[in-house]
């Protein structure tokens, strides 16, 4: 082994210069806090999107022409249903106005009634008429609202810009990802306080209501729910003290290792502005990860200390004893998950790499703080002879439930061979349930809220009210320039729509084709008989001469086309339908001049969110459990002992997949990372019991002895450790955020159900791997 | 010329995907059905046997078969403005000069003009083997052969009279080809040619044609109503045991005459949109269908109409009475209007 030696030099070097560690360790803490002082929630729309994909690529390239998937919509709604009186129209009026001048708004987007593009057109005897649709001398008395109200039917809006019961009127901008001037990066979360404060606070009132809907919102509600984060992670610290004080039966060795396990969420959080990051809305569960982590390491520590006093050593020899036995395991599992998490990195989608870094960091730290700190500071701790008593004099409880437990790695008794059919059947079930499980999120709103938020309500309202959804996907159809004077391609770009049109989830579609005929008709009188594409190119030319580029239905060149499908919904099952189709239709259409992209729009992104997280699920998968088996194998130098660890963990990973598809959480870029971070939680509990099990096996000891024998020494710590996290995680089932209550489910279930697997499956695969170890005498 | 041969590639590959259709019928062609049931659909008619068809964008047409709508395959893939029977055949017009016949074998396309860009508007039996079809920037073709053949004549009779005395003027002077252009710039559009009951024809059209033939088509007299706008709808009805004329066109404009056209009333009407088509509901009342979200009904013989809502934003175009039911077409496709 060359790795005792090591150990042997770091614990001489530090043990011997306790003093000065510990001041490196203030000083570093107290550097960290100053800095975890800058650390502010940031959020941004592209960090959520896989900016590699073949579609975010055509998204980003068409982002300046065509507005994105980053938008706002705000509703104004008169709460007695009828929009036609003056405070409603002088409220609209001010929205429209201060939404124009919210920093990130792209100004040119705004619409409304009050938009100059509010036009409508009718057809007179002599040719068109027309005019904006709120004139420039509206007063909002009978006769002024009487001309709008009619305007407004002439317009062609109704279900866009005013509710298709005139109770409502819409007020729609696009963001701008970096501001124009500045180069700036947009404050989604800023923004997203200024449309609460500016919009909605001021304006909402007994008869008006304010809706307002789009990611920037939904970010900065999340964001604002995140806060109470702060609050479950005290209620979780508190439960943690009494439980571990319970455990220790000393306030020392209590306060101790919750001081080393917040030192290193300090480090991490600390870190985080050094290296250029704001924590996401949607990360804000990973310190509370760090500080889990940290407990259950400390737990072992304070275990391990208590066991050695017990035995009557001094603290400082004790100390130094749990420092040698845990530095090992210890530091297996918690480097295994910091190169599990940092192989997330090559997970495309910004969120995700930013979680993988918070994470891995968190986990690192505490590799320092809890194994090397933790001893130096426990290496000072008198105890009293009362203390030592209690210590020494082990709970009659423990030592028969460890016999009882003990049970699971007797082979002759059967239990092994029992658990193990039924783990199978567990994996069997789980990976069933695993393999069903939905990508994407497929409620109607945001899934990070609750169904019942003050969003997913605007957003049901506004679907219901609206004949508009943002369940938008855009294709981009990209052409030569001018394109939309040549019969060919126009005429291809209609046949492209129709033909995508006809697929289940498709609700209609629009393009520059299809206006182009309700030009061509309205140039002829209005007649409905001409609604087609005119195939002359003077023709095409006065159909379109009305159609701006604020449309969005063309570039300044007339070379970039979009198409958008109204989709009924953003199930995977909808988006794959149609991403199918287009796919198709991009075939048959597409030719030398004419290309159909896939996709810009909101549900071009969750397309391509969808194939990013459905992809990344695997990769994901193998770098975590890569790392796990690669420093297993090199630390127990068995394949049998690291099959003992992997195998548990990943039927439980299996379950909680199940789980997921259970609950109806679906696989997206914020629940993607969870398996793995489970995994960096459950592996603990193996190698703590492998490490201790493994020295025995060496030795030759039958393998129930071996694991009676881990149990009384490491057994009460993981128990402990499993049971403290569920329930300080548990407290998570009452939080504002869906997202958060579904985080809580499933960590609860993965503290609890590793914590058993380590402890029940473990022991039954280590019998049977370790058949005759008395004899054989191997590991 | 490339149009022309790309026109070929298109049609010739329509009429592929129709054999296809064919072999495949059953499934694939109620989904299609249903799309084009829902897309543009301009005209439908009742033959005797009770069997509703109907016309619309990209040269669908629909046919009813127990209740279901069944696409038929189709030679064209433009625009169909209007579909009638006649003595035992379905017959359909549209852009491009398109004129279609349905023999045993389906339908067959008669007649083309993708050059001339020219969109025919109505079809209209005059005889047993005589038809006139007629359509955009003055488009008047007359077969006497039951619809085989078909040739262009030219009606200087339609033009105002100021303009028929400038283009007689122009005949003598200027060579015959920019006679002929001059003449079909000046030519109205032809909207609608109906039959009366006493031999006479009637059309209306752009700019405020109103014409009479009793002829049979062959010569035309402007009539006056008094308005120069668009008329898109004629329809000929009894009431109180005279034949009374309707017309009806852009903005609400709606007259009436009891005298074969001789004087025309101006019909009562609040609503100012375009009357695309009328429905002949008996005892139900006159319908004149609307565009953007209403249509008309009139219980005095088209004397004065009050609105009645459609869908949001619908057009309605054309209708028929099928029993108990009228059903209507237009933006919105083909269906039953709630009464």
């Amino acid at each position: 082994m060359m790795i005792t030696p090591a150990i042997d030099v770091v614990e001489r070097i530090v043990f011997r210069n306790r003093l000065l560690v510990i001041s490196l360790f203030v000083l570093a803490t107290l550097a960290l806090l100053y800095s975890a002082t800058n650390l502010r929630m940031a959020a941004a729309f592209t960090k959520n999107i896989p900016l590699a994909h073949d579609y975010m690529q055509t998204y980003v390239k068409h982002q300046k022409d065509f507005a994105g998937a980053n938008s706002v919509m705000v509703t104004v709604t008169a709460r007695d249903g009828d929009m036609f009186n003056e405070e409603f129209f002088t409220v609209l009026r001010q929205v429209h106005d201060q939404l124009y001048f919210i920093p990130g708004v792209s100004r040119s987007s705004v619409q409304s009634l009050y938009s100059p593009g509010t036009r409508f057109t009718e057809v007179v005897e002599d040719g068109f008429s027309g005019g904006p649709v709120v004139p420039a001398d509206f007063q909002p008395n009978e006769n002024g609202l009487a001309r709008v109200k009619s305007n407004i039917g002439k317009a062609n809006i109704v279900g866009r810009l005013v509710a298709n019961n005139y109770n409502s009127a819409m007020v729609k901008a696009s963001l701008q990802e970096f501001n124009p001037d500045t180069g700036e990066k947009l404050d989604t979360l800023a923004l997203a306080g200024q449309l609460e404060q500016e919009i909605r606070q001021q304006f909402e009132t007994d008869n008006i209501s304010i809706e307002i809907i789009g990611f920037s919102k939904m970010i900065g509600d999340v964001a604002e729910g995140a806060k109470s984060v702060v609050l479950f992670f005290a209620i979780a610290l508190v439960i943690t003290a009494i439980m571990v004080y319970f455990f220790s039966h000393s306030l020392l060795l209590t306060l101790l290792p919750l001081c080393c396990s917040i030192m290193a969420v300090i480090w991490q959080l600390g870190t985080l502005p050094l290296l250029g990051f704001g924590i996401d809305p949607m990360s804000v569960l990973v310190p509370f990860l760090v500080f889990a982590i940290g407990v259950s390491h400390g737990v072992q520590m304070i275990n391990a200390m208590g066991a050695s006093v017990a035995q009557g050593i001094s603290s400082k020899e004790a100390a130094q004893l749990s420092f040698r036995r845990l530095l090992l395991p210890g530091g297996i599992a918690l480097l295994s998950d910091t190169i599990g998490f940092l192989t997330i990195l090559s997970i495309d989608i910004g969120i995700i790499r930013e979680l993988a870094i918070t994470a891995s960091v968190g986990v690192a730290v505490i590799i320092l703080t809890n194994l090397l700190l933790l001893p130096v500071l426990l290496s000072y701790v008198k105890f009293s002879p009362k203390t030592i008593k209690k210590l020494s004099t082990p709970s009659p409880i423990a030592l028969k439930l460890w016999d009882k437990i003990a049970v699971c790695s007797n082979l002759k008794s059967g239990v092994p061979v029992v658990i193990i059919g039924l783990s199978v059947v567990l994996f069997a079930i789980g990976y069933w349930q695993a393999g069903q499980m939905r990508i994407g999120s497929f409620k109607p709103g945001a899934p990070a809220l609750h169904a019942d938020s003050r969003y997913n309500l605007d957003t049901a309202f506004i679907t219901a009210n609206y004949a508009i959804t943002t369940d938008v996907m855009t294709i981009i159809v990209e052409t030569d320039d001018q394109a939309c004077a040549n019969y060919q391609v126009m005429s291809a770009i209609d046949n492209f729509q129709w033909q995508v049109q006809q697929v289940e989830g498709v609700q209609s579609a629009i393009s520059l084709a299809s206006v182009a005929k309700l030009y061509n008709a309205a140039f002829n009188e209005g007649n409905p008989k001409w609604r087609l594409l005119p195939r002359n190119e003077a023709g095409l030319v006065q159909a379109i001469s009305q159609i701006s580029t604020s449309s969005g239905l063309l570039n300044a060149g007339c070379s970039v086309m979009p198409v958008y499908l109204f989709l009924s919904d953003h199930t995977a099952e909808t988006i794959e339908r149609v991403v199918a189709s287009v796919k198709e239709a991009q075939q048959q259409y597409g030719a030398d001049n004419i290309a159909f992209k896939l996709a810009s729009g909101p549900v071009g992104v969750m397309a391509a969110t969808n194939e990013a997280v459905a992809s990344a699920q695997l990769p994901m998968m193998l770098y975590v459990y890569g790392a796990v088996i690669i420093l297993c194998l090199l630390s127990f130098r068995s394949v049998r002992a690291t099959a003992a660890v992997v195998v548990p963990l990943f039927l439980v990973s299996t379950l909680a997949q199940g789980l997921m598809t259970q609950l109806g959480i679906g696989l997206t870029v914020s629940t993607l990372p969870v398996i793995a971070l489970g995994v960096g939680i459950g592996v603990d509990y193996g190698i703590y019991i492998l490490s201790t099990m493994s020295e025995k096996i060496r030795q030759g000891v039958a393998i129930q002895t071996a694991y009676r024998h881990a149990l009384a020494e490491r057994g009460s710590a993981v128990l402990f450790t499993g049971i403290t996290l569920a329930v300080g995680v548990s407290t998570w089932f009452v939080s504002p955020l869906k997202y958060q209550v579904d985080m809580g489910i499933l960590l609860t279930f993965m503290f609890l159900v590793n914590m058993l697997a380590a402890v029940v499956v473990l022991p039954a695969l280590a019998a049977i791997f370790w058949r005759n170890n008395e004899q054989t005498n191997r590991l | 010329m490339i149009l022309r041969v790309f026109m070929k590639q298109i049609v010739g590959s329509a009429a592929a995907l129709a054999a296809l259709f064919v072999s495949f019928a059953g499934l694939s062609e109620t989904l299609d059905a249903n799309a084009a049931k829902s897309a543009l659909v301009l005209d439908l008619t009742q033959t005797p046997s009770g069997q509703l068809v109907a016309v619309g964008e990209r040269g669908h047409i629909l046919v009813q078969q127990k209740n279901q709508w069944q696409l038929e395959a189709s030679p064209v893939e433009t625009l169909l403005t209007r579909v009638v029977f006649n003595a035992g055949s379905l017959w359909a017009v549209g852009h491009d000069g398109v004129i279609l016949n349905r023999q045993t074998d389906g339908w067959q396309l008669v007649r083309q003009d993708i050059e001339s860009e020219q969109p025919l508007m109505d079809l209209l039996f005059v005889a047993d083997n005589e038809a006139i079809a007629i359509g955009a920037y003055g488009a008047f073709l007359r077969s006497v052969d039951g619809g085989k053949s078909w040739q262009q004549e030219v009606h200087e009779g339609l033009l105002y009279p100021e303009d028929q005395e400038y283009l007689a003027e122009l005949k003598l002077e200027a060579s015959a080809d920019d006679y002929a252009y001059e003449l079909s710039t000046m030519l109205p559009h032809l909207n609608r040619i109906i039959a009366l009951s006493n031999d006479k024809l009637l059309m209306v059209g752009e700019l405020g044609l109103v014409a009479l033939s009793d002829n049979r088509g062959r010569d035309w007299q402007r009539l006056e109503v008094g308005y120069e706008g668009s008329f898109f709808a004629a329809i000929a009805i009894e009431h109180e045991n005279v034949e009374r004329l309707v017309i009806g066109g852009l903005r609400g404009n709606l007259f009436y005459s009891d005298d074969t056209g001789s004087q025309w009333q101006r019909a009562k009407n609040q609503l100012k949109t375009t009357i695309n088509g009328f429905v002949d509901g008996h005892v139900k009342g006159l319908y004149a269908l609307a565009t953007n979200g209403a249509y008309l009904l009139s219980h005095d013989g088209g004397e004065s109409f009050s609105a009645n809502p459609l869908e949001q934003g619908e057009t309605a175009v054309a209708g028929v009475v099928a029993g108990d039911n009228i059903y209507i077409a237009g933006d919105h496709g083909l269906r039953q209007l709630a009464q």
